[in-house]
């Protein structure tokens, strides 16, 4: 039985031609959402340049690095996360939780140092260890789990507090200097954003456990098959996630005249929201940390235009809600793609 | 009692089997899936194991292989008593499953879908993606695959997954014994070739291979030794020498081969209403259909009463051509006409309400919702006419579901059963279950017998002989050359989206239909 005149599948008619290239530029697409999110955030730049004349200014554009510098580390650790196909929608808790008591820690010991900068961390990834148990070996709902824990952590963070405030005046200098402080005349923030960026990538994209961590999102069942240990990929997603979003705690802290059990409110939203735009798909399986971090930027990019053109605090909130269902959007229409993909080449059987 | 096992059995066997699995038990709430099976594969032979579905290959791989532990019963490799809790540690052992339906990373490419987990490091710990991607393309050259390391899994075709699960369990360094679960079903011929040389080469440097099959013609010429589970239960063991296709057929499903494939059974089938044609009216008749870049100047008419088999290459637009006449996409040239009538074709909807019904071949996605059970399935498309005044009718729904479950024989214990519970042949049944509940008078099947059994394929071709009986117009598109000649009153032949034959029941052969398969027609 020869199938000389069929030939193999590389062999297609003018239609399978099309629909090879078709298949590539999507797949294309896939791999590179990221490039998609940067160009839009490049035309974002060109029209609110046209609209507000101190946009494009050196002072503006540091604003937005530093405004989009902290969120760029909670999105890191969120994209951990929903790489995995999980959610985590305790990370404005954790933050609230962990630069409260870990900076209760630091105003009690000062003369420990910068070596304190370890306090928050901690919390924020004891915040993660558990979600991951949660998630991971209580096989809970990421969603359910997480909504769980964010009002877990909020409410601790809000007993331990007990009324009380942190004022920056009672912190040792070195905490307020990690946000104003430069190093080769670049934001030590802006550093320690770019660093997260850099091991988060390094972490993905050449470590087993970063592999994994997309291969779980991507086919669970099929990572069963592999004998990959999904749950403790899972539980250790959940505790880098914990560890970033412990150090956008100590950020947050450095930032802020005050800290209360009230910060960072509405932080997982946004957090999920830079992820998505970024190119993550809600889905999992696919984004990368710098795709999470140029949604970061952006979203802070689109806040920071808006102020300058006037527009109201709703208004703004409308715009990222605006730009969360488009980014949604998009990547269902991927999704959809990548599924009539696979079945569309199911099989070229012959008789 | 494994001391007294091993003792007896050491002085016996002169070579010590690669595989000796003995008393394998296993059941899954109450249904045996394996009942007390003992055979041997010795070192480097490729080995068949047979069975119809549901006979306990499926189970009995995944015991073996770390997926699934055994209630009873004792796996020993190489004189070594084992026991996998996990494919990892069974791929460690040198012990790998490639299964049916392959299982990857549809977001990765080639190479990390192969290496996944046990990617080549760096002296730092970090993945040393050159030699990964050096080593994965080794490996494809070596399987003969053509494929790129860097292809994203999501655009290969099931035959190319086929051959990444392949290289995957290469890459395990499977050196003992490797399973192979119906593998050709997906594959092109010259992909089963490949695949088959090397296989050889395995069992050349000292591997055992196992195929898991139903499909008989591929037993000859390749395989040394044959092992035939029925209902859990261990057959035979023998030499293929000592076994002909007839001889396997009748172990498997204790029948033989003549009784598999009856024109008439008497498979009762629910009361369908057909409005009496004479034999000569067309019920369907299509003319110079054409979806631009697909298919074009297709033109056929199925009488009532008649089967009318499509057949031709995968990727030929068989498929595409069944889903145009339903309505998925409407066609951009040419005519439909049902009884004569002119239609213009729009959707899915229209079709059903004018009497056309299609199954798809892909049943688990596009036919069945699995989680639900069978009774929901089957009064799906029907539950607006069983309802009365909006509110539907329980009692009735039970009524008409079980009618159609013991009509089918579906074999399941009631009808609340989840569909995901059944076995394939079940689900199809199932399938056509609820396409029959909306009373069609045309019927098209796509691939209605791909990945069931021999028993169960009976029973669906007379089923659909039956229906035909009854006055439907039915459309069978089929791979199987075989059924094709069975089936059909006449056979159409596609080729790259053109009709390049039709043949009544005498003309077909399995030559003259493999010849218009393969022609290629020009302007």
């Amino acid at each position: 039985m020869s199938d000389g005149p069929v030939g193999g599948p590389l062999l297609a008619t003018g239609a399978g031609a099309a629909s090879a290239i078709r298949r590539q530029a999507s797949i294309g697409l896939l791999r590179n959402r990221a490039v998609g999110v940067t160009v839009f955030l490049v035309l974002l730049g060109i029209f609110f340049s046209g609209l507000a004349p101190n946009f494009a200014t050196i002072g503006n554009i540091n604003t937005i690095a530093l405004n989009g510098a902290i969120l760029v580390v909670v999105a890191c650790a969120e994209a951990i996360v929903v790489i995995t196909r999980n959610y985590d929608l305790s990370v404005g808790s954790t933050v609230a939780l962990a630069s409260y008591v870990g900076l209760d820690v630091v105003r009690h010991v000062p003369e420990a140092g910068p070596i304190l900068i370890l306090a928050p961390v901690l919390i924020g990834t004891l915040c993660g260890v558990f979600n991951g148990l949660l998630v991971a070996y209580g096989r809970l709902p990421s969603v359910v789990a997480t909504l769980g824990t964010m009002s877990i952590y909020r409410g601790l963070a809000f007993l331990y507090a007990n009324g009380g405030q942190i004022n920056a005046s009672d912190l040792p200098p070195w905490v307020a200097r990690t946000a104003t402080s430069h190093v080769f005349g670049i934001s030590t923030l802006l550093l320690v954003a770019c660093a997260v960026v850099a091991l988060a990538s390094l972490m993905l994209g050449k470590l087993r456990i970063g592999r994994q961590i997309y291969a779980i999102g991507s086919n669970p069942e099929a990572a069963l098959f592999y004998g990959l240990n999904a749950r403790r990929v899972v539980f250790a997603a959940y505790t880098m996630d914990g560890l970033l979003t412990g150090l956008a705690a100590f950020l947050f802290a450095a930032r802020a005249s005050w800290i209360v059990p009230y910060l960072a409110q509405g932080l997982e939203l946004t957090a999920l929201a830079a992820v998505v735009v970024g190119g993550v798909s809600v889905l999992g399986g696919s984004g990368t940390a710098l795709g999470a971090a140029v949604g970061a930027v952006t979203l802070a990019t689109l806040d920071n235009g808006l102020v300058l053109v006037g527009a109201s605090e709703f208004t703004r909130e409308l715009m990222q809600g605006a730009a969360i269902v488009c980014a949604v959007i998009v990547d269902a229409a991927l999704q959809r793609r990548l599924r009539r993909l696979l079945k569309a080449v199911r099989d070229r059987r012959f008789l | 009692m494994t001391l007294t096992t091993l003792m007896t059995k050491a002085p016996v066997a002169s070579v010590t089997p690669r595989l000796s699995v003995s008393g394998l038990t296993k059941s899954f709430g109450g249904i045996h899936a394996l009942r007390d099976v003992s055979f041997d594969i010795a070192p480097g032979e490729i080995h068949a194991l047979l069975g119809e579905n549901g006979a306990g290959k499926s189970t009995l791989v995944k015991i073996v292989s770390g997926l699934q532990l055994a209630d009873r019963g004792e796996i020993v490799l190489d004189g070594e008593r084992r026991e996998f809790r996990t494919p990892m540690e069974a791929r460690r052992a040198g012990v790998v499953a490639v299964y049916q339906d392959p299982k990857l990373f549809p977001h990765l490419d080639v190479a990390e879908n192969i290496f996944m987990g046990v990617q080549p490091l760096h002296r730092m710990r970090t993945i040393d993606h050159r030699r990964m991607y050096e080593r994965a393309n080794a490996l494809l050259r070596e399987l003969e695959a053509g494929l790129n390391p860097t292809t994203i899994v999501a655009g290969l075709s099931i035959g190319e997954m086929q051959f990444v699960e392949f290289a995957r369990a290469m890459a395990d360094g499977v050196d003992r014994l490797l399973f192979l679960d119906e593998p050709t079903a997906a594959l092109t011929p010259s992909e089963t070739e490949r695949l088959f040389r090397v296989v050889r080469r395995l069992r050349n440097r000292g591997t055992s291979v196992v195929f898991i099959s139903h499909r008989l013609e591929e037993l000859s010429g390749l395989v040394d030794t044959v092992t035939v589970l029925r209902d859990g239960q261990h057959v035979t063991t023998r030499p293929v020498a000592e076994l002909d296709q007839t001889a396997v057929v009748r172990l498997m499903v204790g029948r033989s081969l003549e009784e598999l494939y009856p024109r008439d059974s008497g498979v009762a089938l629910p009361e369908i209403e057909t409005t009496a044609q004479p034999r000569g009216v067309a019920r369907l008749s299509v003319r110079d259909l054409g979806l631009r870049g697909v298919f074009e100047r297709i033109s056929f008419e199925i009488h009532a009463g008649e089967i009318v088999a499509m057949a031709g290459l995968v990727g030929a637009g068989r498929s595409e051509i069944a889903q145009t006449i339903f309505g998925v996409t409407p066609p951009t040239t040419g005519q439909v006409l049902l009884d004569g009538q002119l239609v213009t074709i729009t959707s899915p909807r229209q079709m059903l309400t004018l009497g056309v019904a299609y199954l798809p071949e892909d049943r688990d996605r596009e036919g069945l919702i699995p989680r639900l059970s069978i009774m929901r399935n089957l009064i799906m498309p029907i539950m607006g006419r069983l309802a009365r005044f909006g509110l539907v009718r329980p009692a009735r729904e039970r009524a008409v579901s079980e009618r159609y479950a013991s009509d089918l024989q579906i074999k399941a214990q009631t009808v609340d059963q989840a569909v995901a519970t059944l076995s394939g042949g079940n689900r199809q049944k199932v399938v056509l279950g609820k396409w029959l509940a909306t009373n069609p008078s045309v019927l098209i099947l796509d691939e209605p017998t791909h990945g069931i059994d021999v028993g169960t394929k009976a029973q669906v071709h007379a089923i659909v002989r039956s229906l035909a009986d009854r006055g439907l117009a039915i459309l069978v598109i089929s791979s199987d050359l075989p059924e094709v000649l069975r089936m059909g009153d006449r056979v159409i032949v596609v080729a790259n989206g053109r009709l390049t034959a039709t043949f009544t029941r005498a003309e077909a052969t399995q030559e003259s239909v493999m010849c218009a398969a393969t022609r290629r027609l020009d302007a």
